[in-house]
């Protein structure tokens, strides 16, 4: 019994999955009718509308999910390490950091795949080391996590800008791959993020008994005779990995990794906790996958705003879900 | 009481660091030239400095004074020292507005052809009084956000954070109104969104000067009230305060003078933060002193941040709002570990 108000959602998830991707799939300059959908996206008849199928939509709406489904689990994980609900990779300053190492490496490096990937994963390392570092006397559950995220999330955006328009490019490009979109992703950059993102959320799921343990208090964790530091340490390794590889494709696309988990604790009637990690994981994903391909979606089809990334609708709305579930948690009970 | 001499130093360095200002740019320029550009009848290297370098000199002092005062008085009333109006969502308020009476104005008549995205759908003396409305608006909800059942008064950590996540909020909507208003335009209404003095001229600067006068009036009214506030409220009360006049229109001068900033610049991050904590390191015990010396800090800060950026990389230019960014982030973060004690006493977290 316990079991199924997640059973429920998951299959409520893979359901909206399933209808984003097909609208996604099907609407945009070539309309396809839907009869010819699967006909067209298994073999390629030559025609404009399978190009557009096959490697335009498709490779964008995975692009999307991936990332998705990357910040959501990156977000939860922080939240989990720091003990502080309100935790999410752009407000501690990770997104910001690994923007900046991706680029850095474009600019200055060199564009190739896994030199831009490295220095991204080694930005959003530094930056979350920069966050602990001013916080952590403070306790990492207060709101000072997140004023030290604010403040390394600031500096290394500006600086960002620095990098970006110091190479000529228009402040345009620069404001809209610092805003986050999926608009021209292909094959590419499914291949980059998709082996890492698996492998990263195959590694949380793995991780599960001891981020469960981990979320308990730390005298509960060592009294079960887990190594708490070292157990954290590998789980904000792999929240700055998986942050840092949706930010390396997709920008860094801010409130996913708050949202995300949040939607699900209450959207399942056994409260925070009490959820078993293994459904609480891919749950998580899957609600980050459809919020960013939802929001891809409505870029495409809203005619208001047209073209602008997908991240604006997940700035503009995921921050008001933000401020209203951040006012519950702040009015709750002292902690 | 300092002596007079102290009183002197902030005219006379910002006017020294204006000069300076003046000389810095894509052409080099020579005494003579910045000389001669101050007469009459200028051309050549003087044409330069005296069309462009000293308006942007001019405005970059304004909007300095104004984001410095400004954060300087919510420094004090919110006895937060880490507020800031641009951090605020003061300035996301006043770019929405700004941008909300653009596109009703476009729906009206047609844009004509000009180089400042701000300003050219609608007269500038209208701006900062749209732009002062979207500002209060954002500092009422932040407001709301921050303020602590338990505690009955504002939270100071709360605030920013609520700032923060509004200002986000606010800068994605504006982006999508001005997507939707015209694709051609989105470069410079993104290079005003990242704060930038550039081809601000003259006429860019005298419809905020009334706000600033006004600013300053209000400022100087509100001394006495200011200076009781920056102890407890009740200590402030009993000093003979009224609170519930006194705090909203100290946050309204404040707001007024930050969205007038906006409205010529755009949010210039962080001068608000920086400009009154200089002025504490610099000595000034007295509320006055802090507070000119911080409006004075503030405007030598835009200035001299604008002639950086004007330089780096010359002949293309760096938003003058990314580089007190730069300086303004790891500032904030040091007074994070260094007040966190004082904050936490008043969040009582």
């Amino acid at each position: 019994m316990s079991r199924s108000p997640s059973a429920v959602l998951g299959l409520g998830l893979v359901l909206a999955l399933l209808l984003l991707s097909a609208v996604h799939l099907r609407v945009g300059a070539f309309d396809t009718p839907w009869s010819a959908l699967p006909a067209l996206l298994w073999q390629d008849d030559g025609s404009a509308a399978g190009f557009a199928l096959r490697d335009i939509r498709l490779p964008r709406l995975i692009c999307a999910m991936l990332v998705g489904a990357a910040l959501a689990v990156s977000g939860l994980l922080i939240q989990i390490v720091t003990r502080n609900p309100l935790g999410d990779p752009g407000l501690t300053g990770v997104s910001g950091g690994a923007a900046f190492g991706v680029a850095l490496a474009i600019t200055l490096l060199s564009p190739a795949v896994w030199v831009v990937l490295g220095s991204g994963v080694a930005g959003g390392a530094l930056a979350a080391v920069l966050t602990f570092a001013l916080s952590h006397h403070a306790g990492m559950r207060s709101l000072h996590l997140l004023l030290a995220g604010i403040a390394v999330s600031a500096f290394f955006i500006a600086a960002t800008g620095a990098v970006i328009i110091a190479q000529r490019s228009s402040m345009q490009t620069l404001y809209f791959w610092m805003i986050g979109g999926f608009a021209g992703k292909g094959w590419p950059e499914v291949a980059l993020i998709g082996p890492l993102t698996a492998s990263g959320l195959a590694a949380s799921l793995a991780l599960g008994p001891i981020l469960a343990v981990l979320a308990l208090d730390d005298t509960v964790a060592r009294g079960v005779g887990l190594a708490t530091g070292r157990w954290r340490l590998v789980s904000a390794a792999l929240s700055v990995l998986l942050a840092a590889g949706a930010v390396a494709i997709a920008g860094p696309i801010a409130f996913i990794g708050f949202i995300a988990p949040h939607l699900v604790r209450h959207s399942t009637p056994d409260r925070a906790g009490q959820l078993a990690m293994r459904a609480f994981l891919p749950l998580t994903a899957l609600t980050g996958a459809v919020l960013t391909s939802g929001a891809d979606l409505a870029t495409r089809l809203i005619p208001f705003g047209k073209n602008a990334p997908a991240g604006i609708w997940v700035s503009v709305f995921g921050g008001i879900l933000f401020l209203l579930l951040a006012q519950r948690m702040l009015r709750g009970p002292a902690r | 009481m300092k002596p007079a001499i102290w009183w002197l130093t902030w005219p006379a360095g910002l006017v020294l660091l204006g000069f300076a200002a003046l000389f810095l740019g894509a052409t080099g320029a020579t005494w003579p030239d910045v000389w001669t550009s101050l007469g009459a009848d200028p051309e050549g290297q003087a044409a330069i400095i005296a069309r462009y370098r000293l308006p942007r000199v001019a405005a970059g002092a304004l909007v300095g004074l104004h984001f410095g005062l400004a954060g300087a008085i919510l420094q004090v009333v919110l006895r937060n020292p880490l507020a800031d109006p641009t951090i605020f969502g003061v300035s996301g308020g006043a770019s929405m507005a700004v941008v909300l009476a653009m596109s009703a104005a476009i729906a009206v008549a047609p844009p004509s052809e000009s180089i400042n995205v701000a300003t050219n759908y609608l007269p500038l003396a209208w701006l900062p009084p749209i732009a002062l409305s979207g500002a209060l608006i954002a500092t009422a909800v932040v407001i709301a956000l921050a303020w602590d059942h338990r505690l009955g008064t504002i939270s100071p950590t709360r605030m920013v954070l609520m700032g923060v996540v509004l200002g986000a909020i606010l800068n994605a909507a504006v982006m999508a109104l001005v997507l939707s208003l015209s694709e051609s335009r989105t470069e410079l209404a993104i290079l005003w969104l990242s704060g930038s003095l550039y081809a601000r001229g003259f006429e860019n600067l005298w419809p905020a000067l009334p706000w600033t006068v006004a600013g300053v009036a209000l400022t100087l009214a509100l001394m006495p009230s200011l200076s009781a506030l920056r102890f407890d409220s009740q200590t402030a009360q009993s000093l003979g305060v009224r609170l519930k006049l006194a705090v909203p229109l100290s946050i309204a001068g404040a707001a007024a003078l930050a969205a007038s900033a906006v409205a010529v610049a755009g949010p210039v991050g962080f001068v608000g933060l920086l400009a009154p904590h200089m002025a504490g390191w610099l000595g000034g015990v007295r509320l006055g002193e802090r507070l000119w010396a911080s409006a004075a800090i503030g405007a030598g800060l835009v200035v001299a941040a604008d002639a950086l950026g004007r330089i780096v990389i010359a002949p293309a230019e760096m938003p003058v709002g990314i580089v007190t960014s730069l300086i303004g982030a790891p500032v904030f973060a040091a007074l994070l570990t260094r007040k966190y004690r004082r904050l936490h006493a008043t969040v009582g977290e």
